[in-house]
């Protein structure tokens, strides 16, 4: 089971509601990911936009919502957009994002320290959008984050685990921390690459919603995610340098007749 | 008469008591929205204690799909 701020869930896939072709294709993507939380965000108000679609399908379904404060480059405006989101979803779940760089969307981490210091003496069960690096991840935890999100690539890339060894490291290091993998997931063999390696969850988006097939697509991240986790669990054997033969060589026949 | 910017287009309008007041007026309100004025934050249970003066930005922001 997959523990969340006290809350369990049995998937470990966790699907992002935005850039499907329509609200429908949407819907019959998480239900076929059979994921139980999904992200959302909240912007302005557009002309027009009198009737919110989107919301009324979120709403309707059996899953969890957490919002995010994507776009925010600061600790001021993730806290504000935290504060309203929690007001709006009626959820104190918050997926802190403030980008530090507009190219890369790398996170910048002295912002997201304070805004998460500050979110959650208010409250909130804050999910760090963040890399792999140790100091900051620590940092994280010190101000009271209970959960990780290390990205895999730069949001949207498609790339998959660009640091290994870093996300290796992090898990060495932080074994009893729920980390999940955010962002950068292009393929669902990167998915199970994360979960081989003993990643808790993973969040991703882009690679269902913009797939020639999104509800194909959800449902082989659902697989692959699951068979990730039961190969971790099952402990995955460690890679040797030569090549040994899995064929018992006690009894070989001709062995004496070889030139 | 006052100017105030609401989602970043400006409007000119007279007064409002408060901010629940003149959200009363606003024609295309949403079902679902929530708040901010000058950049902070303002619960539901707390409009009719903002106050709406002259060159307030307020922000009306609606769930939204992300990732």
């Amino acid at each position: 089971m997959l523990n969340l701020y006290g809350r369990s869930f049995t998937s470990r896939l966790l699907l992002g509601t935005a850039q499907y072709p329509s609200p429908d294709i949407m819907r019959e993507a998480i239900i076929d990911s059979c994921c139980e939380i999904v992200t959302v965000s909240i912007r302005r108000q557009l002309m027009g936009q009198s009737d919110n679609v989107f919301w009324q399908f979120i709403k309707q379904m059996d899953v969890a919502v957490l919002p995010n404060t994507a776009g925010c480059v600061s600790a001021k405006e993730a806290i504000t957009t935290a504060e309203m989101a929690r007001e709006l979803f009626g959820t104190s779940w918050i997926k802190l994002e403030v980008i530090g760089d507009q190219n890369s969307l790398r996170p910048d981490p002295f912002e997201s320290v304070i805004a998460a210091k500050e979110l959650v003496r208010q409250g909130f069960a804050v999910f760090p959008y963040c890399t792999e690096d140790l100091v900051v991840c620590d940092r994280l935890l010190a101000a009271g984050c209970q959960v990780l999100m290390p990205w895999g690539a730069p949001i949207g890339t498609g790339r998959g685990l660009t640091n290994v060894a870093g996300l290796v490291e992090l898990r060495r290091r932080l074994p009893d921390v729920t980390l999940i993998v955010d962002a950068g997931i292009g393929a669902p063999s990167h998915a199970a690459h994360a979960m081989e390696l003993g990643m808790d969850a993973v969040l991703l988006n882009t690679a269902v919603a913009k797939a020639i097939d999104p509800k194909g697509m959800a449902k082989a991240f659902y697989s692959v995610i699951a068979g990730g986790r039961l190969g971790f669990e099952a402990g995955i054997m460690p890679p040797r340098t030569s090549a040994t033969p899995s064929t018992p060589v006690v009894g070989l026949p001709f062995w004496h007749s070889a030139p | 008469m006052i100017t105030i910017t609401i989602n970043g287009e400006t409007e000119r309008c007279a007064p409002p008591e408060n901010l629940q007041v003149w959200l009363q007026y606003r024609k295309t309100l949403p079902k679902y929205f929530a708040v901010a004025v000058n950049g902070q934050f303002v619960a539901k249970e707390n409009y009719h204690q903002q106050a709406i003066e002259h060159g307030c930005e307020i922000e009306i922001l609606i769930p939204m799909q992300g990732g």
